[in-house]
């Protein structure tokens, strides 16, 4: 199967769609991840879980948190601003 | 084995150039536009696009005249106008003196003193085709790769930023720091959540303290706006281009600086004094780090650029390089290197690392980068006080 996301770091809970990815394309990397499919359209660049995320729980990329998922998230969502948030630099989050 | 030397304007003093421009600078805002004629009459000379220097803080205004004489001693620049009105705040006979304290000149030509912005514009004119006149006396002679100070930039990153064309500056990094260069990691706010790994690469103790200082102090300046910070970092393109957050950013970012030891971390505009790879703080508004970075004596910047950027600098060639092959479709011709081949699986990191760095050698030798011929010349002067 052809390629179609990155894993950066071994570590990470998400990887990056190189093409914009249908929802219910099958992902393919060339690093071991779960066998998994898109739930919805995630464009080029963008994030998908590969595996479950609670509310709270660190989202890792390049192997360090890139913020917290604000809700929870399964293995296969797109993972994006609707449901992560930093943690560095914001005022008015709840 | 990639090349150690490139073809270099060897000046009096001991540094290289790699152009020869002569700097057009205004003291104030309000000899801008005279400034401005007098770059647009003569090739060769670049405006310095300042806009302060009067009703600002001592802050502002030390901060600036330092900064544009720093400009005046550039190893690019054989020689400065300063333009004066001759009421504003910044002095500017301290200016042209302190520009021309190097092996280059530099002549003050006040407004209100030669009667009109026309009789200050032909002085100028005068002057600056006078410096470039025996442009010609400069013959470039191959020069030490260890003689170069580059300044790292990105701008309009999106996903792709992390993953091509920052990895691959990285890499390029990596080799002009293992050849003693000194090379410039810039962009304090899009540190937020990577300055641990810059600090842990630190050679001392105080260096890792004063890397997390300078980010922290930017935070903390950054709340006490009141303002949230998304939508800002990231910017609304970054956060398009798939980048959810200031951590995620900057991760991605800090990956131009690769792998080497961090030597120092300098404030705006300072000159780095050790080889290696150093941190200069600055803001993420590109023109303006940009303008810090080649105040510090970078005679280029390598800018990458994910969503396409096209800015440049009135003294120094900015390559720019994208790691987003459909930007490079539609952008080409203002970008310079394609590392979209990365993301494409036909390159590796470090094929396109050494493609920046035999591009870098190049453009030190003369070759124009895409901003030069599409007359990019951008300066914007760090403000930090209040304008009253």
């Amino acid at each position: 199967m052809k390629v179609n996301v990155l894993l950066i770091n071994p570590r990470d809970s998400v990887v990056t769609a190189l093409q914009v990815l249908a929802a219910g394309t099958k992902l393919a990397a060339s690093d071991a991840i779960p066998a998994l499919q898109t739930c919805e359209t995630v464009p080029m660049g963008h994030k998908v879980a590969i595996r479950d995320i609670a509310e709270g729980e660190h989202v890792i990329k390049y192997g360090a948190s890139i913020g917290v998922a604000s809700q929870a998230i399964r293995a296969g969502q797109h993972v994006h601003t609707h449901n992560l948030r930093s943690l560095r630099g914001a005022v008015k989050h709840a | 084995m990639p090349k150690d030397t490139f073809m270099g304007y060897l000046r009096l003093d001991g540094s290289v150039g790699v152009r020869n421009r002569v700097a057009i600078i205004p003291s104030c805002g309000c000899a801008n536009h005279a400034a401005k004629l007098i770059a647009n009459k003569v090739p060769g000379a670049m405006l310095l696009d300042y806009t302060g220097g009067c009703g600002e803080t001592g802050l502002d205004i030390t901060l600036a005249t330092r900064l544009l004489s720093q400009y005046g001693r550039h190893p690019n620049v054989i020689g400065s106008v300063v333009v004066s009105l001759g009421c504003e705040s910044l002095n500017a006979a301290e200016l042209a003196a302190s520009a021309g304290a190097g092996w280059a000149g530099a002549e003050l030509v006040g407004i209100q003193q030669s009667g009109s912005t026309r009789a200050a514009v032909e002085k100028g004119v005068a002057i600056a085709q006078r410096m470039l006149a025996d442009v010609d006396k400069w013959q470039r002679t191959p020069q030490p790769v260890s003689a170069l100070t580059i300044g790292l930039e990105c701008g309009g990153s999106d996903a792709t930023s992390g993953m091509a064309a920052n990895p691959a500056m990285g890499h390029f990094s990596d080799l002009l720091a293992a050849r003693g260069a000194k090379v410039i990691l810039a962009e304090t706010s899009e540190m937020l959540g990577a300055e641990h790994i810059l600090a842990e690469r630190a050679i001392t103790p105080e260096i890792a303290a004063a890397m997390l200082r300078t980010v922290e102090a930017c935070e903390a300046a950054l709340k006490a706006t009141g303002e949230d910070f998304m939508g800002k970092q990231p910017s609304p393109g970054n956060i398009k281009g798939g980048i959810s957050t200031v951590e995620e950013k900057a991760l991605g970012d800090v990956l131009k600086g690769g792998t080497s030891p961090l030597v120092d971390v300098l404030a705006y505009g300072q000159p780095p004094t050790k080889a290696g790879l150093s941190f200069m703080d600055t803001p993420g508004n590109d023109p303006c780090s940009v303008t810090g970075l080649v105040a510090a004596g970078a005679q280029i910047v390598v800018f990458t650029t994910g969503r396409g950027n096209p800015m440049g600098n009135a003294i120094a060639p900015v390559i720019k390089v994208t790691g987003n092959p459909e930007t490079y479709q539609r952008m080409s011709e203002d970008m310079d290197v394609n590392a979209g081949t990365i993301i494409l699986g036909q390159e590796t990191i470090a094929q396109v690392g050494q493609r920046i760095y035999d591009l870098c050698l190049r453009v030190a030798g003369g070759e124009q980068v895409s901003a030069e011929v599409l007359e990019h010349a951008e300066f914007m002067m760090l403000r930090v006080g209040p304008v009253y």
